[in-house]
């Protein structure tokens, strides 16, 4: 954008003339997402927001107050909530069972294109531009760490009178307080019911030619065969891309044996690692879920650690269960914002 | 070391020399998450009958950043609330069933998607639905930090 002043810093060891934007700690031509307020409630109800216009927020479940334990809320009434924002109020809706509060955090930038509310900060300077973009009143989004955790999680039968496993692992952040973290990805997912809904979706029913496939979608080939093959990536079809056939299926197919109980059995978790991140893009199509085993991961902050718990539950129905080993991965990062505390820089 | 410039801002009622980093707004010495782009639209639903409710519309979204970026995505539905995506909707018609969800197409395309995913709804009315996104410059793995 020429002829507009911009302020830029790198971040250290680079140049902020010649830093991609990857690179730089901070830049006023960029908008920065204007945090304004932190408000924890402990039953439903609406709190008018202070602010004229529809803005943007993240809820956040508070699992446990004392250790406590904060993670995003997938926002569905199925599951575990239905928070939301209006013109006037942050709703908290159906604060999930067990819980000990909803977190929601509310940023000033608004839904449509209204400005930004500018609040009165005692005549103190501020930095700002006048597009609404920046402004130096309101919380920005700070990393204070980054990086991949893995949780190895072994091989696991039940046996009498032990229905529950648990397995967890952390990545120490020793803030002393709850941070917010990325991804903004549910505290609490059942895979077996995600991965049955995830299939679902990604069922493309039988192979054709010139036809866009994104990775995961799987189409039974030839059809009506009860050969299955999964997209390795995305694609648009062609000869050469024929399952089983054409000269480069194998770089964009694989057969489905390879994947233990994919697609036949429906709510399988794929035999391969399990990318946490991918929660991010989760979609529904209408079915049913395997009640009989379960293993579902929670993924929460606490006032010194950002945690990975994976529990599988069975209710034996049908004998001893044998859950395999699995690797599951988190890409995250954790910012200094913190969030177990409100704040209003709305006032 | 040499004396480097840095650039504050504390929250109201907290001293910037003093301050701990969570109680600052603005701080050049930290990686501050930056939108890459920004954007909106609105999907049309069309009127469905009833048993026949299933429809989902996509957006694609270029950002050309060459690898995975983190984001967020907002849906506005026509009650008039906005929520974070992904959102699953579970009620009895076409616009208290919406839902959005997201895919990563590949390391420049984001595909945001809005469907009714219940084939055995009631009928409903033509509606729309209102979306707003934002890609940040920060990838969704391994971001710096200082």
């Amino acid at each position: 954008m020429s002829g507009v002043p911009n302020i830029k810093v790198a971040r250290s060891g680079y140049d902020t003339r010649t830093a991609s934007n990857q690179n730089l700690a901070l830049g006023t031509e960029f908008t920065i997402l204007k945090i304004a307020r932190i408000k924890r409630a402990t039953a439903d109800g609406s709190v008018p927001h202070g602010l004229s216009y529809t803005p943007m927020s993240l809820f956040l479940r508070e699992l446990s107050s004392s250790p406590k334990q904060i993670g995003y809320a997938l926002t569905s009434p199925l599951l575990d909530s239905n928070n939301s924002v209006d013109s006037s109020n942050i709703n908290f809706e159906k604060v999930a069972t067990g819980d000990s509060a909803v977190i929601a955090v509310l940023f000033a930038d608004p839904f449509g294109s209204e400005d930004v509310f500018r609040p009165n900060f005692d005549g103190r300077p501020v930095l700002k531009t006048g597009d609404n973009r920046f402004d130096s009143r309101y919380d920005s989004l700070k990393v204070f760490s980054s990086g991949t955790l893995t949780l190895n999680v072994p091989e696991w039968t039940s046996s009498a009178g032990v229905v529950t496993n648990t397995v967890s692992t952390s990545v120490s952040h020793n803030l002393n307080y709850v941070p917010l973290f990325a991804p903004f990805i549910p505290a609490q997912t059942s895979l077996t019911a995600y991965y049955q809904w995830y299939w679902q979706w990604h069922n493309r029913s039988t192979w054709a030619t010139s036809t866009e496939y994104l990775f995961d979608d799987y189409v039974e080939y030839p059809n009506s065969s009860g050969t299955f093959y999964v997209s390795l990536q995305h694609h648009t079809s062609s000869s050469s891309t024929e399952p089983g056939v054409g000269a480069s299926w194998g770089n964009y197919w694989i057969l489905s044996e390879t994947l233990t109980g994919f697609p036949g059995a429906p709510g399988n978790i794929p035999d391969r690692d399990i990318d946490l991140n991918s929660l991010e893009d989760v979609k529904i199509v209408y079915g049913g879920v395997s009640a009989f085993v379960d293993e579902t991961v929670y993924i929460y902050a606490t006032t010194t650690q950002l945690v990975i718990k994976y529990v599988r539950t069975d209710t034996q129905a049908f004998g001893y269960s044998t859950f395999p080993a699995r690797t599951v991965n988190l890409g995250y990062t954790i910012f200094y914002n913190r969030v177990d505390e409100e704040f209003n820089l709305l006032e | 070391m040499a004396k480097v410039a840095v650039l504050k801002v504390a929250k109201r009622g907290y001293d910037v020399r003093t301050a701990n980093p969570k109680d600052l707004t603005i701080d050049s010495t930290k990686n501050q998450f930056k939108v890459h782009r920004g954007g909106s639209g609105v999907i049309s639903f069309e009127a469905k009958t009833a048993g026949n409710s299933y429809q989902g519309h996509s957006v694609d979204v270029v950002h050309n950043l060459g690898y995975q970026p983190a984001f967020l995505l907002f849906m506005k539905r026509p009650d008039g609330k906005v929520r974070l995506s992904p959102y699953l909707g579970t009620g009895s018609t076409g616009p208290t069933n919406v839902s959005s969800g997201v895919a990563r197409v590949d390391d420049n395309t984001l595909r945001f998607y809005f469907y009714v995913w219940d084939l055995f709804l009631d009928a409903y009315n033509a509606f729309n639905v209102e979306y707003k996104y934002f890609i940040f410059v920060d990838p969704n793995k391994n971001v710096w930090s200082s």
